[in-house]
């Protein structure tokens, strides 16, 4: 029993595992990025050889995608395995969009998510393009319903009752930011003075939250990294559930779901706002 | 999204409420800050503010945003009729972005009202103050924008 708590996802391990190793022997990668397992807790690291890879670890959520962009980054040539969630995968869909990575150069070993993992990230999609380990569940629906629904039904004032007094909160560590795999700005406008007032707490409304917000409103897949970074419990996933909900009603656009889908904030101007051509304008 | 009569009118002193507002316009349009300054209503507060954008694509959502943070009541955009634009599809891509952002500000709690974006003519005066009064009114219903710590 207690052996079972300690690896919760055995044969997903081992498939991953697997997969890597294979990987790994026919030379076509120089590294399997994943989740290294240490006594107390799993930290993201590159094996390269195939006798490393019993540490390999499928259980823990970690946005993995910003470790592989920095590796990539910094290499002039060799291509790199992933071992990816769905949203893992979506981010590195949205970094590759941007071109900051090359999906050329990465293989991913996708991972599907159990219903617990799902739940736990409120997911709709807790699987990859192709699945490596573990069994998907297919399309589900863990979103809190309850809550959004409920602030969908605010009024503004209320709603600016509900945010100011979420962001009040905050104490500007910066955790969400650092914590995005698609913040990829060079210099954070977080940072600058002339956009959010510097050495101050709390930012002051709306600046801080709705720059960032605004800034990830057609890149965010919805990995609730920001949400669990925030020592301050500001429900950050919720307000971004919201715009992705509204950026799919008003473009009909969902970030990560397609490489070759451009962003509607940025180029594909040929087809005009909402789906009208510029002439019917 | 309906927002409804909603009114974020904090105390009701508000009966001689001039609006501070900031007002980014297009240079190929609209290329005279002081004559878009003649076509604001004279309720508007004289700290309103009028910037010259080279194209609205040029206007960011920081822009607004930060106008709000400094507690302009309302911000309004002027740009090109689309399919005028001199760059083309400047102005298309403005839309995109400032039909979004309306829709970020009615989330997190900033009435969509307070901000405004018209594609207009220089040839037709006329049409250029009824969007200005368009704004200006949904402006002044929904009242002054406190700042931040309510």
């Amino acid at each position: 029993m207690k052996k079972a708590l300690k690896e919760p996802h055995k044969e997903r391990d081992d498939e991953a595992r697997l997969k890597a190793a294979s990987l790994l022997q026919e030379g076509t990668v120089v590294g399997v990025l994943g989740l290294r397992k240490l006594e107390s807790h799993l930290e993201p690291y590159l094996f390269t050889t195939p006798g490393e890879l019993e540490k390999l670890d499928t259980s823990g959520k970690y946005a993995i995608a910003m470790v592989a962009r920095r590796l990539l980054q910094k290499w002039s040539s060799g291509d790199l395995a992933v071992v990816a969630h769905g949203c893992d995968e979506r981010h590195l869909i949205e970094l590759a969009k941007r071109g900051a990575l090359d999906l050329d150069r990465v293989a991913v070993i996708g991972l599907a998510c159990t219903k617990d993992e799902a739940r736990e990230c409120h997911c709709v999609r807790p699987y990859p393009q192709r699945v490596d380990a573990g069994v998907s569940i297919g399309d589900v629906d863990y979103l809190d319903h309850e809550r959004l629904r409920e602030m969908e039904d605010m009024s503004v004032f209320e709603r600016r009752r509900f945010w100011t007094e979420a962001f009040n909160r905050c104490i500007k560590c910066y955790g969400c930011r650092n914590a995005c795999p698609l913040c990829i700005c060079e210099d954070c406008r977080l940072e600058e003075s002339r956009w959010v007032r510097v050495g101050e707490i709390p930012p002051e409304y709306p600046s801080f939250h709705l720059i960032r917000a605004f800034h990830l409103a057609d890149k965010c897949v919805g990995c609730r990294s920001c949400e669990n970074a925030c020592p301050m419990n500001i429900p950050l996933g919720q307000l971004h559930q919201l715009i992705r909900e509204d950026i799919k009603r008003l473009f009909g656009y969902e970030a990560g779901r397609d490489v070759f889908e451009e962003s509607p904030l940025l180029g594909d101007v040929e087809n005009g706002p909402m789906g009208a051509t510029a002439d019917e304008l | 999204m309906s927002v409804g009569a909603d009114i974020e009118r904090i105390d009701d002193t508000s009966t001689g409420f001039t609006p501070t507002l900031a007002v980014f316009h297009c240079r190929w349009c609209l290329p005279d800050s002081d004559h878009v300054r003649s076509l604001l209503p004279g309720e508007a507060h004289a700290d309103s503010v009028l910037l010259q954008l080279s194209c609205t694509a040029r206007m960011e959502a920081e822009f607004a945003i930060k106008a709000f943070a400094e507690g302009y009541d309302g911000v309004l955009v002027l740009g090109c009729e689309l399919g005028e634009c001199h760059y083309r599809k400047g102005n298309l891509l403005a839309l995109k972005r400032l039909s979004l952002l309306k829709d970020v500000l009615a989330l997190s709690g900033i009435n969509p009202e307070r901000l405004g974006f018209y594609w207009v003519s220089p040839f037709d005066e006329a049409a250029i103050r009824s969007c200005i009064n368009e704004f200006f009114e949904g402006v002044m219903n929904v009242g002054p924008f406190v700042s931040s710590t309510v």
